[in-house]
């Protein structure tokens, strides 16, 4: 049993959850990314046999405490977002880290019009495809988050 | 291998669709049941410390940059209501100035209204700078309808009057000038004299008074009317000092006059014919009392 890299999992993905919660003004809130997403989706793709759909729908719920949506909201799009993932990691592996990128936009933005689709219907579509820009940043984060938790991956010599 | 790797994948699949239903089922008790609630609550409560250590940076930035926005805004703020302060402070004072023109204006409409006659104001423009001519230059002249001998007066009592006309203003020797002397009586004794200027601004002499008159420090002068100058009543001066030698015909009475005429501004030009609709009564009260 890999203690420490449980620990490090853990403690980004708290971070992640905190880094979700944090108070912004306006224009940082409409493009602050899904941090979440971001650090499931790098642990399911470095260790699937690990970190899977169970992990997913923890934070999920967690996600769903932070932001206040309906409870298991988040929960199952991380869930079928990490489905895809681990279903398609090797091949995923192989990609650049642009490819890569792609895929996650379209995860992102698969699971915003999901949320979009339970959360939004009463309210106007025009103002909430506004919920949609945080995908595009999403993805552009991917690298980054991707370069830092490789480095924390390869020091504490997880997976 | 490959049947290790499928039930790898299967186990994956059938715990994506399982936890799947679970969300499904939980966003159905959550939009339906009040029980979800206690859950939310005890999450929240394990979110709370992450929240709390995470966004900590972010508060202590916002809070720093917002003391620095407050103190730069306050200290704006200040400037400009610094600079409105000496603005208003600059126009209070020309409205204090404003004010006591004012009173001042009343202070001599009164006094017309109380003469009974017509007057028109004038403002002094130059005084003499020669110590022993007293005379002033006001703002009225012939255009105006001023004359020579035209008495003028302020609210205190007699200035003078005018000597010689301008178009546009007049000349007028302050009853202090040496060569001025008009008649007078005290009010209270009803004693006569000639009440003569001696080049010194607060002081006056008061001639031709017999020794035994009965006249004291403290009485006050008024115009007599004799002359046709002055209409009778108005305040001349007041004494304040008799000196009587019982060899000399006449006693030394020295007066200070009513009107600090080094200290005026505005002045009146009393109409002696007068055209106004207050002449006709103040010839008849004058009329009455006589």
């Amino acid at each position: 049993m890999n203690w420490t890299g449980h620990v490090v999992v853990g403690l980004s993905l708290v971070a992640a959850l905190g880094l979700g919660s944090i108070p912004l003004a306006d224009p940082a809130g409409y493009l602050w990314p899904d941090w979440v997403l971001l650090t499931l989706a790098y642990w399911c793709l470095a260790a699937p046999q690990r970190y899977g759909v169970g992990i997913a729908f923890a934070a999920g719920v967690f996600q769903d405490v932070s932001t206040g949506t309906l409870l298991g909201l988040h929960a199952l799009t991380y869930v079928l977002a990490m489905y895809v993932l681990i279903e398609n990691h090797l091949r995923l592996r192989l990609l650049h880290l642009w490819g890569q990128t792609l895929v996650i936009l379209v995860l992102a933005l698969a699971s915003g019009l999901l949320q979009l689709w339970v959360e939004g219907p009463a309210a106007d579509l025009g103002a909430n495809l506004w919920s949609m820009v945080p995908a595009l940043t999403t993805a552009l984060f991917w690298s980054p988050v991707f370069l830092l938790l490789r480095s924390l991956r390869q020091r504490f010599a997880i997976a | 291998m490959g049947f290790h790797t499928a039930t790898r994948q299967s186990r994956t699949g059938i715990a994506t669709l399982l936890l799947a239903v679970l969300s499904l089922l939980l966003m159905g008790a959550d939009s339906h049941f009040a029980w979800t609630r206690h859950i939310r609550s005890a999450l929240m409560s394990a979110l709370y410390p992450v929240q709390q250590v995470v966004g900590a940076p972010v508060r202590l930035t916002r809070s720093f940059s917002q003391e620095v926005s407050d103190h730069l805004r306050v200290y704006r703020r200040n400037e400009n209501l610094e600079r409105r302060v000496s603005r208003l402070r600059v126009a209070n004072q020309e409205m204090e100035a404003l004010k006591r023109e004012n009173a001042r204006l009343r202070q001599l409409l009164n006094e017309a209204h109380r003469l009974r006659r017509n007057v028109s104001a004038a403002q002094i423009v130059a005084e003499s700078p020669d110590p022993f001519h007293h005379t002033l230059t006001i703002s009225r002249g012939k255009r105006h309808g001023a004359f020579p001998g035209q008495p003028v007066i302020s609210p205190e009592g007699v200035v003078g009057q005018v000597t010689a006309v301008a178009p546009l203003s007049a000349q007028v020797i302050l009853l202090t000038d040496p060569n001025s002397g008009i008649p007078v009586l005290t009010r209270e004794s009803r004693v006569r004299g000639i009440l003569a200027g001696t080049g010194n601004k607060n002081r006056l002499e008061l001639r031709y008074v017999p020794t035994s008159a009965n006249i004291q420090v403290g009485d006050e002068l008024v115009t007599s009317g004799l002359g046709a100058v002055f209409p009778k009543g108005l305040k001349a001066a007041r004494v304040i000092k008799v000196v009587r030698d019982p060899h000399a015909p006449f006693a030394e009475i020295t007066a200070r006059p009513a009107v600090p005429v080094s200290r005026l501004e505005d002045v009146l030009l009393l109409d002696l014919g007068g055209k106004g609709p207050g002449d006709q009564i103040g010839r008849q009260a004058k009329g009455d009392g006589s």
